[in-house]
């Protein structure tokens, strides 16, 4: 017996956090983004899988795209038509309130029910080969510990949990459902698909066999590496081997580089543009950000989002979104200046003066956030301080200090103080 | 702290460049033009603070040296410092003995003083002046504001509005077009556009919902529509099937009138019918078949066959066939029969020629002609090189021979003269010379008493002359005959000894005794004899030895000869067996062979043309019999079968061919006729006899009433089939089931005007519902658009992504504000606390050094670097400002504000060499003056350091006891 696990599908969820978004590219991670999905029912029918377990979030309802749950039920049709069953639940993201009325499941498709665990089992050669027991979410928020409720009831040779929850110690933003090793263990299944956290991980490696199979594609920075699902070959009740199948077709990533050794733009930009090449031959799109270390030249020019934005519109000028493409969201500047400030501001000047005072303004918190309220108060009552939130991360607010300090010393000190 | 001495290694123009001398106060570096004042302000700087990163900026060594340099100081505390850094900022600091590397310790021992501050606060160079000149009178100001802050290098101003302006640029409070309001702008609309796409759920449920209703309403729609179209259509039926109904009733009608019979199959009275019609065929056809008989069987008697000829037909093709060989062979056989005769006469010849004895068999036989013309050619040639040798050797022999005898006769000739002279013999020989010693020994005696040298004299002459000549002869015959030459050099000598022996000292004693002149003319005889003996002997002794030579040469001619004649026999022997082994005559020479073989091939050329012949006659003749054979066949009385004959005949056979042929053809389509006929006849039996049995199924005897039967059948048929084509109409038009209704509906019916009203009114009916069911489609196909238009992929997923993007977008622009806004708020603080704080001081300081450089003619200063404003006050109290001043003013103002600035800096911090690189350019020599004594006063407790190439510059220090360097 072979099944697929996969869950998070979150079909047409938009992308965040992205800095370079254009309108090509926006429609490409749009294609891509669905192609995920089309990749997981391929890969169904592909390796012959007896059925697809769903575990939760397979469409975002807070979006209210109507078209996501419309395509997620097309590609259940053709899963249908090669007599592969699906059994699914609802998550946080996706709760049974906001599944559409009027669309109709199609006969190989079983949704589970909310509040209580149900199970159903799954025939081949008019033989019991599987139990699958799931519960899904009625509501968006879900905080009882559901794995309390699965019981396995001996009438299959493989018992399959289905769950939408956190795992204990996770430190996900929103712990529904949560659970733990002994409470999986303790319900005597033989292996526990388990959906919500966007992440591949194997939570436990036998009795049972619990895992995660992370969302089909990543949306954020967040949500880097591979995204997929996993396929699962099992033998009586014997599990014979589980393996992650990567369907993403947009990896996001970050890559690190040091650039001591490279002392202008024009450097910079031929090593960014190698990184882009290798990955290019990998046949994936990407989306990148590049965190650059060392002590560096160009520290100060980095530091001036401007020129770094004009930079980035250079490096991804040439991409070509109809195809694999690599494209650099942004350029994080982790590079340290050449400048030794603690000795410059040690001098009675001016100059001195005005790194001693941001220091004290890093130093100080307090102060700080004064500092920002009054700057923040000349754009609170307008209608974008609504959309901002500028400050409220202490380390955002410490980034943008450590920025303004370098656009005063950029102004103030000449290039032999600098090289 | 100040410099003590410098110490270049390696930098720039200087290589092992040494300045000391320096001292607290002012120290005027005085050097001429390009002495490279800046290069040593650059080393200073360097060396104090570091080297640039660029390696182009470091002022590598020109001239050698390791780059780098030294420079030692005093503290304020009278403490050495010597700091050693080299090019690549490697430093060594040594102070107070106590060496280190550590950069820091060092900075703090230089006051944490860096590069850029020193070039802003300490260094002030003419470019730097030159520089501020070329600003607006805006820039200047700034400028000046910058250098109140000690930001000598740049313009704090421009900075500060750079910053406003980059802040403005995404936000301003009242703004609209600013990069945040924009992007805000932009995600209200995607917001707006979201939200109506998120209304498509309801909207969806909505259309589903109405949906549903409607196509409820036209499943009733359509059952309602269904059954009016029913009546409708039954209507019309039975509209359509009145005039079936009509024609029903008739045949009705007709059948019950008719009479009852049992009917036949239709199919009986086409067969008789077709029956009728072979008949009529084969009679037609027997009929044709007899008369074509009658006409063949007329043919045949009018042929006139010759039957005899007609026997002979199998000859025909081989008389047509062959007659040209015949004739031909004819011909054949007379010409072969004249070339045989030729041949065996030219045979005949050739035997004759070659003889008797030789056998043509044998001739026919010989094989290996080309080898033996070969061989033959061989020997002859041999036998003809041989005889050629021979001859030669006769000829050579024969000559030899007459040589010989030639020699001999000359011999004899010889002995014949020696007999004549007496001397046939050796003993002779000896006794005439003995005796013409004597008289020689006589005669010089006689000559040695008077004529010593007369008489001697001409016989050593001729004993000279004839020995030298025998001498000569001998030399020139050396390579002729060394028997000769041997003789003729032995004589010559010995003739010359004999002269010189016998000269005439000798022979003038015995004259005395003689009569010298009959000895001498004795003497002369003798000598003669002699002489001529000798020759006789020399030449007698040359035909002898040519003699010797003549007969070994004639030995060995006779020798080759015998052995030539010999090879030749040997090759006429072998050529003798050749002949024998081939059978060929031995008459037969190597030089005629070829003849001969020729002869030969001739005759076997001949022989085969022979034999041919004879072959090729007896074939002809064979040909020719077989012909004639043929021909007797035909007419064995012909005595003459020429050719005419045989052509006639021929044509005779040919026509007999055609006409038998004729005859066989027509026999043959007689009896074929005949066949036909009886098999026809056996036919026409036949169909009579169905014909009868068709009359009999029927029951009826005649034809006539055959065809009477099927009419009345006919006739019952179509009533009959009238009848069922009239209720199978009906049944299609009105259904197979309904057809009794039907006759039943329409025998109520009295006119087909009644069915048209109730159609009418049926369809009226059948138009509103319909109409109605149409319109309801419409909706449902219109609500189902709007479904699968609201199902399709919706721009939800982008205008989301977008949003975040925004969103993102518009974080990150408010950040950059947010740090600009930041940047300027501690600006502000950092410049209003410099003006409270440090301003006044500086302000002070710098009112006070202008007023004593401009010598009072300005007495006060304003700035204000919150207002930005600047205003000079002169000695009449009234304001100017700093575009009023001229250059040097302004240059004199800038250098008073920097004093001013070092006076404020060194209130906490460590005192530095202050560098002034020829500032003095534009000043007059009243303010020079001036500035010199401010300098003065400024350096009591500092170290200034002027560089300049004016003379009067440096004089005018020196007035001020400054310490001049020349360097």
């Amino acid at each position: 017996m072979k099944f697929i696990h996969a869950a998070d599908l979150h079909i047409e969820s938009p992308y965040k956090g992205i800095r370079s978004m254009n309108e090509e590219l926006g429609g490409a991670l749009l294609q891509k983004g669905f192609k995920a999905y089309t990749n997981l029912i391929d890969s169904c029918i592909a390796h012959q899988v007896d059925c697809l377990l769903i575990a939760g979030d397979s469409f975002d309802s807070d979006s209210g795209s109507l078209s996501a749950q419309y395509s997620f039920f097309r590609g259940l049709d053709r899963l249908n038509a090669h007599g592969i069953h699906v059994f699914i639940i609802c998550g946080n993201h996706d709760p049974l309130n906001q599944w559409a009325k009027n669309f109709t499941l199609p006969p190989n498709v079983t949704l589970f029910a909310a509040n209580t665990v149900q199970h159903h089992l799954l025939t081949k050669n008019d033989k019991v080969v599987a139990a699958i027991y799931g519960v899904s979410y009625g509501e968006r928020e879900e905080n009882r510990r559901l794995v309390t409720q699965f019981s396995r009831i001996d009438e299959a040779p493989f018992a399959i949990g289905l769950l939408h929850g956190t795992f204990a110690g996770s430190t996900h933003q929103n712990p529904y459902c949560p659970f733990n090793i002994d409470e999986l263990r303790v319900t005597k299944m033989d292996y526990w698909a388990l959906g919500h956290i966007h992440k591949h991980e194997v939570v436990n490696a036998n009795n049972p066999l619990a895992v995660y199979a992370g969302n089909l594609q990543g949306r954020h920075f967040n949500e880097t590496g591979e995204k997929g699902c996993v396929l699962v070959e099992v033998d009586g009740s014997t599990i014979l081997s589980h393996q992650f199948i990567s369907l993403s077709e947009v990896v996001f990533d970050y890559i690190q580089r040091d650039i001591s050794d490279i002392h202008d733009l024009e450097g910079l930009f031929h090593l960014i543009d190698t990184i882009k090449s290798d990955l290019i031959s990998t046949q994936k799109a990407y989306m990148l950000r590049v965190e650059l270390t060392g002590m560096s030249d160009l520290y100060q020019v980095l530091n001036d989002q401007v020129e770094l934005d004009l930079f980035v519109q250079k490096l991804n000028a040439e991409n070509n979104y109809q195809q694999n493409f690599v494209c650099i969201d942004r350029i994080i500047n982790h590079t340290i200046p050449l400048i030794d400030l603690n000795q410059r501001k040690q001098s009675s000047d001016f100059v001195g003066d005005v790194i001693r005072r941001f220091d004290q303004y890093e130093a100080d918190n307090t102060l700080l956030m004064s500092l920002q309220h009054e700057v923040y108060d000349e754009i609170r009552s307008s209608k974008i301080g609504r959309y901002l939130k500028i400050g409220e991360d202490k380390d955002e607010l410490k980034e943008i200090l450590n920025r303004a300090k370098w656009k005063c010393i950029a102004g103030m000190i000449t290039n032999d103080e600098a090289s | 702290m100040k410099i003590d001495k410098i110490h270049i290694d390696g930098f720039g123009a200087f290589h092992e460049k040494e300045i000391t001398g320096f001292h607290t106060g002012v120290n005027v570096l005085y050097g001429k033009n390009e002495a490279g004042k800046s290069t040593l302000l650059d080393f200073i700087r360097f060396t104090l603070f570091g080297y640039p990163r660029m390696t182009i900026q470091r002022r590598q060594p020109l001239y050698g040296g390791n780059h780098g340099g030294r420079i030692w100081l005093s503290t304020a505390e009278n403490d050495t410092v010597m700091v050693h850094r080299k090019g690549n900022n490697n430093l060594l600091v040594e102070h107070n003995g106590q060496s280190s590397d550590q950069e820091r310790n060092y900075l703090r021992l230089m006051g944490n003083a860096t590069s850029e501050l020193y070039q802003n606060v300490y260094a002030i160079t003419l470019d730097e002046l030159f520089e501020v000149q070329q600003l607006s009178d805006s820039g200047m100001e700034d400028r000046i504001f910058s250098m109140g802050m000690g930001l000598s290098g740049i313009d704090f101003g421009s900075f500060e509005k750079g910053l406003i302006e980059h802040a403005n640029r995404y936000f301003t409070p009242k703004g609209r077009n600013q990069i945040l309001s924009e992007t805000v702008r932009k995600i209200e609309e995607k917001e707006l556009k979201i939200t109506e796409l998120k209304q498509k759920l309801g909207e969806y449920n909505r259309l589903s919902e109405e949906l549903k209703q409607f196509e409820k309403q036209r499943e009733e729609l359509l059952d309602k529509r269904q059954v009016l179209l029913r009546k409708s259509t039954d209507l019309e039926n039975l509209e359509r099937a009145y005039s079936y109904f009509v024609t029903y009733k008739e045949a009705e009608k007709v059948s019950t009138t008719l009479a009852p019979f049992s009917p036949r199959p239709k199919q009986l009275l086409e067969d008789f019918r077709q029956l009728k019609v072979q008949q009529t065929q084969i009679d037609n056809e027997l009929k044709r078949l007899k008369e074509e008989v009658d006409y063949f069987t007329k043919e045949i008697e009018q042929l006139n066959l010759n039957h005899h000829l007609v026997d002979k037909l199998h000859i025909l093709d081989y008389l047509k066939s062959t007659i040209k060989i015949y004739e031909e062979s004819t011909l054949a056989i007379h010409n072969e029969e004249q070339k045989l005769a030729r041949t065996i006469q030219q045979v005949k010849r050739i035997n004759s020629q070659l003889g008797e004895s030789f056998n043509t068999s044998d001739v026919v036989d010989l094989e290996g002609t080309f080898d033996l013309r070969n061989k033959a050619i061989e020997t002859s040639e041999k036998m003809d090189a041989l005889a050629r040798i021979s001859e030669r050797k006769s000829d050579e022999i024969n000559q030899l021979k007459r040589s010989l005898e030639e020699l001999q006769k000359q011999l004899n000739e010889l002995d014949t003269e020696l007999d004549t002279l007496g001397l046939t013999s050796e003993n002779a020989v000896q006794k005439k010379k003995g005796e013409l010693v004597s008289v020689d020994t006589q005669f010089q005696q006689a000559l040695k008493g008077t004529v010593r040298q007369t008489v001697g004299k001409p016989l050593v002459y001729a004993g000279i002359v004839g020995g030298l000549f025998m001498c000569l002869l001998s030399y020139f015959l050396w390579e002729y005959n060394f028997l000769l030459s041997s003789i003729s050099g032995l004589t010559g000598i010995s003739l010359l000894v004999m002269t010189y022996l016998y000269s005439p000292k000798n022979s003038v004693s015995e004259r005395n005794e003689y009569d010298a002149h009959e000895l001498n003319t004795k003497l002369n005889q003798l000598q003669q004899i002699l002489m001529q003996y000798d020759r006789i002997m020399l030449k007698k002794q040359a035909l002898l030895s040519e003699q010797s030579t003549l007969l070994s040469q004639l030995q060995h001619a006779e020798l080759d000869y015998a052995q030539q004649t010999e090879n030749y026999e040997n090759v006429l022997l072998l050529w003798q067996n050749t002949l024998t082994s081939h059978q060929i005559p031995s008459s037969v020479t190597p030089r005629s062979m070829g003849d001969f073989l020729s002869q030969v091939e001739e005759l076997k050329r001949l022989h085969h043309d022979q034999l041919e012949s004879i072959q090729q006659l007896e074939r002809l003749k064979g040909l020719k019999n077989e012909f004639e054979t043929k021909l007797t066949e035909i007419d064995a009385t012909q005595s003459d079968y020429s050719t005419e004959w045989i052509y006639h005949t021929i044509r005779e056979l040919e026509s007999n061919e055609k006409k038998w042929t004729h005859h066989q053809l027509l026999t043959e389509k007689i009896q074929h006729h005949h066949q036909k006929l009886k098999t026809k006849e056996v036919e026409l039996e036949q169909i009579q006899n169905e014909l009868t049995k068709l009359l009999e199924d029927v029951g009826v005897h005649t034809e006539a009433n055959f065809y009477t039967f099927f009419e009345q059948q006919e006739q019952a048929t179509l009533v009959t089939e009238k009848l069922q084509e009239a209720t199978n109409a009906i049944r299609v038009i009105c259904g197979q089931d309904n057809f009794e209704s039907t006759i039943a509906s329409l025998s109520e019916i009295q006119h087909t005007s009644e069915l048209s009203t109730q159609i009418q009114y049926a369809k009226e009916s059948y138009e509103e519902v319909n109409n109605d069911y149409e319109e309801i489609g419409k909706k449902i196909a219109t609500h189902k658009a709007h479904i699968h238009h609201i199902l399709q992929p919706d721009e939800m997923t982008k205008l989301l992504t977008e949003q975040q993007s925004l969103e993102t977008a518009l974080h990150e622009d408010a950040k950059e504000w947010f740090s600009t806004k930041m940047a300027l708020k501690v600006l502000n603080e950092s410049k209003q606390q410099f003006e409270e704080d440090k301003q006044p001081e500086v302000i002070t300081y710098t009112r006070n050094y202008f007023r004593e450089i401009t010598n009072g003619a300005y007495s006060d200063l304003r700035i204000s670097l919150s207002d930005k404003h600047v205003s000079i006050i002169d000695h009449s109290g009234r304001a100017k400002m700093v575009e009023e001043l001229s250059r040097g003013t302004r240059e004199q103002l800038l250098l008073a504000l920097r004093m001013g600035l070092i006076e404020e800096y060194e209130k906490n911090s460590v005192p530095l060499p202050v560098v002034l690189d020829d500032v003095m350019v534009n000043f007059d020599i009243h303010r020079a003056q001036n500035l010199a004594r401010s300098l003065t006063a400024f350096g009591a407790n500092r170290q200034v350091i002027l560089f300049t190439c004016h003379e009067h510059t440096r004089d005018l220090f020196a007035s001020t006891n400054a310490t001049i360097i020349n360097w």
